[in-house]
């Protein structure tokens, strides 16, 4: 036990001890997030960056807004750090939060419409919405009727070259009802 | 080597500011290594809206005062601003931002105690840190369950563009392939695309060979690092070790400049060659100015201009 209150005693040996504890606890919860609440293994202090591709960046999320002015697919930028942590750690207490986040800020039209083409080579239009950080071309916010959140995760099969889809939970507003996770 | 030769070296090695950088004296090793880790602070550090100010101070308090950067309260401020902004963020900070703040708590404690050793202790926690971040990494690839089949770098190759470049060099792929196939995953990723079905990707017997390759050689080159980090060595043994962490760092943030990394990585480095070898620390303060030139997309330019 001497041995043992000496050796701590050691100059340096306390401080260096303090360090290894703290990445030690962190490494815990990173593994305990990861099991637990799908956190990527790129995220939380795991060390784990290139050893996997669910990395944060393969996880999409999406938000519809309907409103007074008809549907509206908010910018990526207007869904904020919530965003961010969703895709991160997609927990259906994280979709929740950020269902209710969503639902309470003040939407608006940004005057501009996304075409993209579809795989038959015809057209598809939707008008863009923002928060008011956005540039406005109208400055008149949106009636939001209902919301509508979708969340997956994109991963290759490198053997078939094929691109597979896993939703990560839906979640939909309305101002009726609230917030409900799917 | 010749004579001209050799006085030409004698006149580098022994020029004063070289010999300050090398950090002979512990006075000179301490001073390096704060004004480096201020450096990635200030370059890569925290950049949480709430934190921005509080470290533009900080720093300016640093040039105006330069011998804050030894003092423990000057480091503890830091660190306190370091672990807020990392708590408030950490689900998406990167990993290089925790190992910085735990960077910032061992140069609290190097320079709080009046008793420590600094220097020392200073080498035993970037040893560990190091060791840390190559076990952790070799760890989390072997559970990962696509990593060491190679299905990992052979999606990042066909999809991630800062290895387009690097890809279509090696294997005489078009590069036009490279640009379809991100534009093939981006529809996926698509929300107003998300009922399409999705396109196959292209990708060649080379592209999987060199997957496999960079795969295991990353994977390898970790291990070996993360186990010299723990045998004594020779002092040839220590040049070596250092050759192969430089040899690790000099095409890893070529193709990925995660800089403040990188850098940290550096600083680590730096902080463990031995006192017998100052030249080392020169080469890794030579990597620390390279580093920076990798944030120009050179091997993209020289791939779609030639």
């Amino acid at each position: 036990m001497q041995k043992l209150i000496s050796c701590c005693q050691r100059p340096g040996l306390m401080p260096l001890a303090l360090l290894v504890i703290s990445t030690v606890i962190i490494l815990a919860h990173h593994f305990y997030r990861v099991q637990h609440s799908d956190l990527s293994r790129w995220k939380g202090g795991g060390m784990g960056m290139f050893s996997t591709q669910d990395a944060p960046g393969t996880r999409t999320l999406a938000l519809m807004i309907h409103s007074d002015q008809g549907s509206f697919l908010a910018s990526q930028d207007s869904l904020g750090r919530a965003g961010t942590r969703f895709t991160a750690m997609p927990t259906a207490d994280n979709l929740h939060s950020l269902c209710v986040q969503m639902a309470t800020k003040t939407w608006y039209a940004l005057g501009s419409v996304r075409t993209v083409t579809l795989n038959d080579q015809s057209l598809r239009s939707l008008p863009m919405a923002g928060t008011a950080s956005d540039s406005l071309a109208n400055p008149r916010p949106l009636q939001v009727s209902a919301l509508s959140l979708t969340s997956w995760k994109t991963r290759i099969d490198v053997a078939q070259r094929q691109i597979e889809r896993r939703s990560l939970g839906e979640a939909r507003w309305s101002r009726a009802e609230g917030c409900d996770v799917f | 080597m010749s004579s001209e030769s050799r006085s030409l070296w004698q006149c580098i090695s022994t020029h004063p500011v070289l010999d300050q950088l090398s950090g002979r004296d512990s006075h000179q090793f301490l001073a390096v290594v704060s004004a480096l880790s201020l450096g990635i602070l200030i370059f890569h550090g925290f950049q949480h809206v709430y934190f921005a100010i509080p470290f533009q101070l900080l720093v300016m308090a640093w040039l105006v005062v330069p011998s804050l950067r030894q003092a423990g309260p000057y480091w503890f401020i830091v660190f306190l601003f370091s672990a807020a902004s990392l708590w408030l963020t950490w689900t998406n900070a990167d990993n290089h931002k925790y190992l910085l703040c735990y960077w910032v708590f061992a140069l609290f404690l190097a320079f709080d105690s009046k008793d420590l050793d600094k220097t020392e202790f200073l080498r035993r926690s970037a040893r560990y840190l190091l060791f840390f971040t190559m076990i952790m990494a070799v760890v989390q690839k072997t559970l990962a369950a696509d990593y060491l089949d190679g299905s990992f770098f052979e999606f990042i190759l066909m999809t991630d563009s800062r290895f387009s470049a690097l890809a279509a060099l090696l294997t005489g792929m078009d590069p036009a392939l490279f640009a379809e196939n991100r534009e093939i995953y981006l529809r996926a990723m698509d929300p107003m695309l998300a009922d399409q079905a999705t396109g196959t990707l292209h990708s060649s017997a080379q592209l999987h060979s060199l997957a496999m390759a960079i795969t295991w050689i990353n994977y390898l080159d970790q291990i070996v690092i993360a186990l010299v980090l723990l045998l004594p060595l020779s002092r040839r043994g220590e040049i070596a070790k250092h050759l192969l962490l430089m040899a690790f760092i000099v095409p890893v943030y070529a193709v990925a400049p995660v800089i403040g990394f990188g850098w940290l990585i550096i600083v680590w480095g730096y902080c463990l060659v031995p006192d017998s070898a100052p030249w080392l620390r020169l080469g890794y303060l030579g990597l620390f100015l390279l580093l920076c030139i990798y944030e120009f997309p050179w091997l993209s330019l020289f791939v779609y201009t030639a």
